[in-house]
């Protein structure tokens, strides 16, 4: 079964479950070594490419950590400071984990300086190509997720995006955000928790799996 | 495995983050509880639903921005780091600058008040007897001192002549040692001398007490002088001599008197004098007795008077040793203490609070306070510089942040 976003799921038999595979950004890596240390030498082409790699993945977790008033501006600032650390890039991660890692941190900071901004996730789980039958059924479910979402505190949020949106790992998400693996798992676990109760109605009417 | 536990694994489990022993009893578990495996659906659901959701995709024209920010914030970022050390720095000299305003007077008060109770641990200690004293020096002494043979001694005589007839003048001395040790260790003289200098409330109270502890210590006043002021005496001195064992505790007594201004105590040791001396009367006592017996065997006139000029040479030197002999074991068995006493100075009782005191006591406080701003002020600008330029910096960054935005 596959769970779109890059990740191929194999689903075992019986009552195992899903082992999600190494995400498709982490197979060229070897090329992304080289990629990096094409930049630090100074080449615009290998420069130019990093930055097309990462700046729609930068774009989406600031778009879903700021809100999307802000998101043009914390991304520019993200894009740049990312820019400007190439050269102290020591390549133990992949270019994306590092491009996430400081996309995160000038996402912190900006919640600091400014008032929290409740986050909207409806524009994420609009689908024009439904089936316009249930299509009402189907836009209600997707908005009670999405503000099931926006409720959520910031930090298990912030967990919640990085792994299930943009894909990241467990051991990812925890060098973005500077955390034990464990403080991943137990966020995810809590913020799981919470959207299950938030759900709870609209999930036992069990329609929406395709 | 309880359902509650199970629920908070769910997750973790789904996504493939357990270890081999969690997941198999999350499966086994699972396999028996109908109620985890809806939640475990809905979990599912839930993923699948979040992991539908496609990535933005960045706008256009922000690509174009990052390059042009990379090029115009490049300046700002390296001064903003170049400037960095220069806040740690400064913060750093902040930080000492107060550390060492606030520690150093402790520091310093602390050492006043050692060297304040250093002092006073001093006085009291010259308060106290003196601890140098001759171990013969005791109780004891004045029953040694009395058992002391006396320069006429009647023992010393008969020792002498039986020496003198045995025809060895020069072997007068006496031949058993324990005798001389015992002479020396009872002949330990040492003329003991006390200045002591009180300041007391009362000088007639202290003068009278003075006089009551020299009788008590079966001592005596040789001289005193006292000066008048205003109708009563308010200082004098006196000198007062002791009994060499009572000499420790008389000047203890006389000291708690009053407030000692200062005391000196000397002790000179006139053992060496008192044994030569004590040699030297033997010396001559056994002389004289052989003039005598010449004289007893002169037969011509002539030989008579020079015999008797030898003898009365002789017996001056005798006088004179005895004399010396006796003023040593006279003033060693009697020790002397010189006692100066003055009269505190009356001072002057307040004045009642009035109003006109209260103003000149606000005033007077006005002023310190007044005195203590100003040295604040003058602590402030002195140090101005490592205050002055953090804070600058962070104005001027801040303008200068404000006027980019």
């Amino acid at each position: 079964m596959e769970l779109g976003n890059g990740r191929d799921i194999t689903l075992l038999q019986g009552p195992f479950v899903a082992v999600p595979s190494v995400p498709t950004y982490m197979a060229d890596y070897a090329s992304e070594r080289k990629l990096v240390k094409a930049a630090k030498d100074g080449n615009r082409d290998a420069f130019e490419r990093i930055l097309d790699i990462c700046q729609d993945k930068v774009y989406s977790l600031v778009r879903r950590m700021v809100g999307a008033g802000d998101a043009e501006d914390v991304a520019q600032e993200a894009l740049i400071e990312l820019c400007k650390s190439i050269t102290s890039f020591q390549g133990r991660s992949s270019i994306s984990t590092w491009a996430y890692r400081i996309a995160v941190n000038v996402c912190l900071e900006h919640r600091r300086r400014n008032r929290p901004e409740v986050v909207s996730f409806d524009e994420d789980f609009a689908d024009p190509a439904d089936d316009p039958s249930d299509a009402a059924v189907k836009t209600e479910l997707r908005s009670d997720v999405a503000s099931a979402i926006s409720t959520l505190p910031e930090f298990q949020r912030d967990v919640v995006v990085l792994h299930e949106m943009q894909g990241l790992t467990y051991q990812e998400c925890a060098e973005v955000l500077g955390c034990p693996v464990g403080t991943v798992k137990s966020r995810l676990a809590n913020a799981f928790v919470k959207l299950r109760e938030m759900l709870k109605e609209h999930a036992s009417e069990g329609g929406l799996v395709k | 495995m309880k359902c509650e536990r199970v629920r908070d694994e769910i997750k973790a489990y789904i996504d493939g983050e357990l270890g081999l022993i969690a997941r198999l009893r999350v499966t086994c578990h699972l396999a028996r509880c109908r109620q985890c495996r809806e939640v475990e659906e809905t979990t599912m659901d839930i993923t699948r639903r979040l992991n539908q959701v496609e990535q933005n995709a960045a706008p256009a024209g922000l690509r174009e921005k990052v390059m042009a920010g990379v090029g115009n914030r490049g300046q700002g970022t390296g001064n903003r780091r170049r400037l960095r050390p220069v806040f740690e720095i400064a913060g750093g000299l902040v930080v000492v600058v107060l550390v060492v305003a606030v520690v150093y007077p402790l520091f310093t008060t602390a050492k006043q008040s050692a060297h304040r109770s250093s002092e006073l641990a001093q006085e009291r200690l010259r308060s106290l007897p003196v601890a140098a004293k001759p171990a013969t020096v005791d109780g004891d002494y004045d029953a040694r001192v009395k058992g002391f043979p006396s320069p006429l001694s009647p023992v010393e005589d008969k020792t002498i002549a039986r020496r003198a007839d045995e025809g060895s003048a020069y072997n007068s001395l006496p031949k058993s040692k324990n005798e001389s040790l015992g002479q020396l260790q009872s002949g330990l003289q040492i003329i003991r001398t006390a200045d002591l200098t009180l300041q007391v409330k009362s000088f007639q109270k202290a003068y009278d007490r003075a006089v009551s502890i020299c009788g008590s210590v079966g001592g005596y006043v040789t001289n005193s002088s006292a000066e008048t002021e205003e109708k009563t005496p308010t200082s004098g001195t006196m000198v007062i001599r002791v009994p060499v064992g009572s000499f420790d505790r008389a000047v203890k007594r006389l000291s708690d008197l009053g407030v000692v201004k200062s005391r000196n105590v000397n002790g000179e040791d006139v053992t060496g004098e008192v044994v030569d001396l004590q040699s030297r009367l033997r010396n001559k006592r056994a002389e004289e007795q052989q003039y005598l017996d010449i004289m007893n065997r002169a037969k011509r006139v002539m030989d008579v008077v020079t015999v008797s000029n030898e003898l009365y040479r002789v017996r001056g030197e005798i006088e004179e040793a005895e004399g010396r002999l006796k003023y040593l074991k006279s003033s060693a068995a009697m020790s002397t203490i010189n006692l100066n006493m003055n009269e505190k100075e009356k001072v002057k009782p307040a004045p009642t609070s009035s109003i006109g005191g209260a103003l000149k006591n606000a005033g007077a406080s006005l002023v310190r306070t007044a005195n203590g701003l100003a040295i604040i002020l003058v602590w402030l600008g002195v140090y101005s510089p490592f205050w002055l330029l953090p804070i600058g910096i962070v104005i001027y960054m801040r303008k200068r942040t404000a006027a980019q935005s």
